[in-house]
């Protein structure tokens, strides 16, 4: 079950400087984009279990979903991005993300890994992207199943907030 | 009104008759005697001639008449004229005379003289004589007179103007000029006086006193000089005009213009003399007395006894009117030429195109249609030889259409000769191929027995043929059985495969189960990460083997996959299998189909053998059938091998015949071919 390697990465975080320190994703797909959410800002992961719809809200929230007895707010972030509506299959998951106002579920279409990125390959975003995906967008790194783009997702959730 | 009749009447009747005449000819077909030229040239001269030369004769006349009245005129004016001029001549000689008579000196002389018988040489007389004698010379002289005598009243001549005279003393008182004188104013003849040895005339007047007595006469004498110059003037006269006077004796008193030494030695007696004898004047056409027919006039000179004469000679006369009968003959004369050139012409015209026609008329009399009229002319003749021409043409063209119609039926009579030939020929082997046919004919009789035969003989095989087929009918349904067995145990098999099928498909359920898990496996060690990093510095153990249960279910999701798809598989194969298998049910079903048709039909087969036999009888039936009508086509073939027979005989007939026509057809080319066209 060990690997050596790992475990000789896993022990070198604390003596590393910043530029050599490992941060953990979780990769999520819209799609077939793959965006990543830092590690520490999730809760748990979940499947998509009874959403109910509340009218009169903002289109990109779905609705609420009770979760172990908690009532979460579940966001379908695809909006959000302008790419369309998430559809509910066997693949699609929750993300449960830890905010400022409470856990917020995130409706993504599937959930591919943890990636382990060092600090270093993030990238700052493009200069091409837009004010209102900038705000969103902290960077972009490469990984073992391509380009992934990494979420602000509180700034994300926050600016929606603001602007509704 | 003569004139007119003369000029006018007369010659028209004259032209009327004439022409009258001229038609009547024509009408009597007189003229078409002659050829038609000649007749044209005559109508035409006669038609041209008749009014030129009436119209000629009537101009002639009436210029001689007019020529004869102005010359008639002429000679009267022209004697008249001279007669008067000689009567006043005559009349002043008399008027000298007798103022001579009444001087005083004269009359006191003859007084003297003849009542006193003073002698002339008394000196207080003969002063007088003389001055009367002066006187009488003075006069005489002065008139021209050749002599002035006084006589006394005894009839001496007593004194004379020219002095000395021989005369004087010569006693007249016995002649009759003294006679006559005595009582008045006398003119002698003019007479030869021997002493003025000239012809002259005397003219006495009776000399009275106052008292009334006569005292003598005076006697003028008058030379004839002076009338002659009258007399000799031609004026007017042309060549041969000539004026003389004649005397009551006939004679000649003055010179004629052609003779010599005329006077009183020419005798006249000529018709104008003696009318004007009898104191008549006129004029006439008679023979002078040079015995040449002249114009004369005459006319009787008053004083004295003597007739003037004008005369013209008729020839001079009517010179003019023969000028012009000379200029209107060679008119005349001309027109004839012209109108005979015409004539000629116009009638050559005219008769040309005839001639042609003539001509062209004699080659087709010849039955040589091949000359045209070619002469152009647009009148009656000329319509006439266009006829002509249309009517050769046509008569041309007849006689080609007849030729080429001949040559035509000759070369079909020719045609048909050799086709009656080829008839005749053909009609035999029409014979012949009879004979053939009729033979042909009992062949098919004979083949026709074969056939019933031979049709027999088909009977008997589909009897044959009939036993044969239940064998096989029998065979067929044993095959049918095994085919039934063989479908029975393939369904059999069938219903393997699908219990197969349906296992393969339970692995499918449970791998989808696996799967199921995987993924459940999948989701906790993701969960299982998220709290180890929530752990902290504590968790990355954990969350190391997180990452590896996290593989495992992966790996897990994988391989169930792969199974699933092997499973997949099989159960594609599984159900290709049972397709096949239902495909080979249907085939088995389909061979026993497939074996019954055989069986139904080897059983038609069997209706069909009865057929056969059946239709073989019927042939032998037909066959014998068709025997009988063969011999019946074999009678008929005889029938009409007989029938050929008289046609070849009627060809041959024909044939003759056609070789006839076509002789006369030869004929009839050669007779039409002596025509040119």
């Amino acid at each position: 079950m060990t690997d050596g390697s790992k475990n000789h990465a896993v022990a070198d975080v604390p003596q590393g400087n910043t530029e050599e320190e490992i941060r953990q994703f979780i990769g999520i797909r819209f799609g077939t984009e793959l965006y990543g959410i830092p590690i520490e800002k999730t809760r748990e992961i979940t499947k998509p279990l009874q959403i109910t719809g509340i009218p009169g809200t903002l289109p990109h929230v779905k609705g609420l979903m009770n979760l172990h007895g908690e009532i979460l707010c579940v966001v379908d972030v695809k909006i959000l991005l302008n790419m369309g509506k998430t559809l509910v299959t066997e693949k699609s998951r929750i993300v449960v993300v830890k905010t400022g106002e409470g856990p917020v579920g995130i409706f993504c279409d599937e959930v591919a890994d943890i990636y382990d990125i060092l600090t270093k390959d993030i990238e700052p975003p493009l200069s091409t992207l837009s004010k209102e995906m900038d705000v969103s967008m902290k960077g972009q790194t490469q990984t073992r199943d391509g380009l992934m783009g990494i979420l602000d997702i509180e700034k994300l959730l926050m600016k929606q907030e603001e602007e509704s | 009104m003569r004139d007119v009749y003369e000029s006018l009447i007369i010659p028209l009747s004259i032209i009327v008759i004439l022409n009258v005449a001229l038609f009547i000819l024509i009408k009597a077909r007189v003229l078409q005697r002659l050829s038609l030229s000649k007749n044209l040239i005559a109508v035409l001269l006669a038609v041209t001639l008749i009014p030129v030369i009436c119209i000629v004769v009537v101009n002639e006349r009436k210029i001689s008449s007019i020529l004869f009245t102005e010359i008639c005129e002429k000679l009267v004016s022209v004697g008249r004229t001279r007669a008067l001029f000689i009567e006043a001549t005559l009349e002043e000689v008399k008027l000298d005379t007798e103022s001579i008579a009444k001087n005083w000196i004269v009359m006191e002389v003859l007084r003297q003289i003849s009542l006193e018988k003073t002698s002339k040489t008394d000196p207080n007389f003969s002063t007088t004589v003389k001055n009367a004698q002066g006187h009488l010379n003075r006069i005489a002289t002065t008139k021209g007179y050749d002599d002035i005598m006084l006589i006394s009243a005894e009839g001496k001549i007593e004194l004379t103007s020219t002095e000395h005279s021989a005369e004087v003393g010569f006693d007249v008182s016995s002649d009759d000029y003294f006679k006559q004188g005595k009582e008045k104013t006398y003119f002698t003849d003019l007479f030869y006086n021997k002493f003025a040895n000239n012809n002259l005339m005397y003219v006495v007047t009776p000399c009275i006193d106052a008292q009334g007595r006569f005292v003598g006469c005076v006697i003028v004498e008058v030379g004839m000089r002076r009338l002659y110059n009258v007399l000799a003037d031609r004026e007017g006269l042309e060549e041969t005009g000539e004026t003389y006077i004649v005397n009551r004796e006939k004679l000649m008193v003055s010179e004629s213009r052609f003779l010599k030494d005329t006077v009183l030695r020419v005798k006249v007696d000529t018709l104008g003399v003696n009318e004007g004898l009898s104191g008549k004047s006129g004029v006439a056409i008679y023979p002078d007395y040079r015995n040449v027919p002249v114009f004369g006039s005459w006319h009787p000179v008053k004083y004295t006894n003597w007739v003037l004469l004008a005369e013209l000679d008729e020839a001079e006369a009517f010179a003019p009117v023969g000028i012009n009968r000379l200029y209107q003959i060679v008119l005349v004369a001309g027109a004839i030429v012209m109108v005979v050139i015409v004539a000629i012409f116009s009638a050559r015209a005219t008769v040309r195109p005839v001639h042609g026609l003539i001509a062209v008329s004699e080659y087709i009399g010849k039955g040589d249609f091949s000359h045209d009229i070619t002469i152009q002319s647009y009148d009656e003749i000329g319509k006439l030889i266009k006829v002509f021409q249309y009517m050769v043409e046509n008569l041309r063209l007849l006689i080609k259409q007849t030729q080429e119609s001949i040559s035509r039926i000759s070369s079909v009579s020719v045609e048909m000769l050799s086709s009656s030939e080829e008839q005749a020929s053909g009609s035999a082997e029409l014979a012949a191929s009879v004979g053939e046919i009729t033979a042909t004919i009992e062949e098919l009789s004979s083949s026709a027995k074969q056939v019933a035969v031979n049709a027999e003989s088909v009977a008997k095989i589909a009897g044959d043929s009939e036993l044969t087929g239940n064998q096989g009918k029998e065979s067929i349904s044993e095959s049918i059985h095994i085919m039934e067995e063989i479908k029975e145990t393939t369904k059999d098999s069938m219903k393997k495969v699908a219990s197969f099928s349906e296992k393969s498909q339970k692995i499918g359920d449970v791998l989808s189960m696996i799967r199921e898990i995987a993924s459940e496996t999948h989701l906790l060690a993701l969960n299982a990460s998220i709290e180890a990093s929530s752990a902290g510095e504590y968790g990355k153990r954990f969350s190391v083997v997180a990452a590896e249960v996290r593989r495992l279910a992966e790996r897990t999701k994988t391989y169930a996959e792969e199974i699933k798809n092997v499973v997949s598989e099989i159960q594609a194969s599984t159900g290709a299998a049972v397709l096949s298998i239902e495909q080979s049910v249907k085939n088995v079903d389909k061979g026993v189909g497939v074996i019954r048709g055989a069986g139904q039909a080897i059983d038609s087969n069997l209706e069909l053998i009865e057929k056969t036999s059946g239709a073989s009888r019927q042939i032998v039936m037909a066959t014998q059938q068709q025997r009988s009508a063969t011999e019946q086509v074999a009678a008929t073939m005889k029938e009409i091998a007989e029938v050929v027979k008289q046609s070849s005989i009627g060809l041959k007939q024909f044939t003759v015949a056609i070789a006839d026509l076509n002789k006369l057809a030869d004929e009839f080319k050669e007779m039409v071919g002596k025509y040119k066209t």
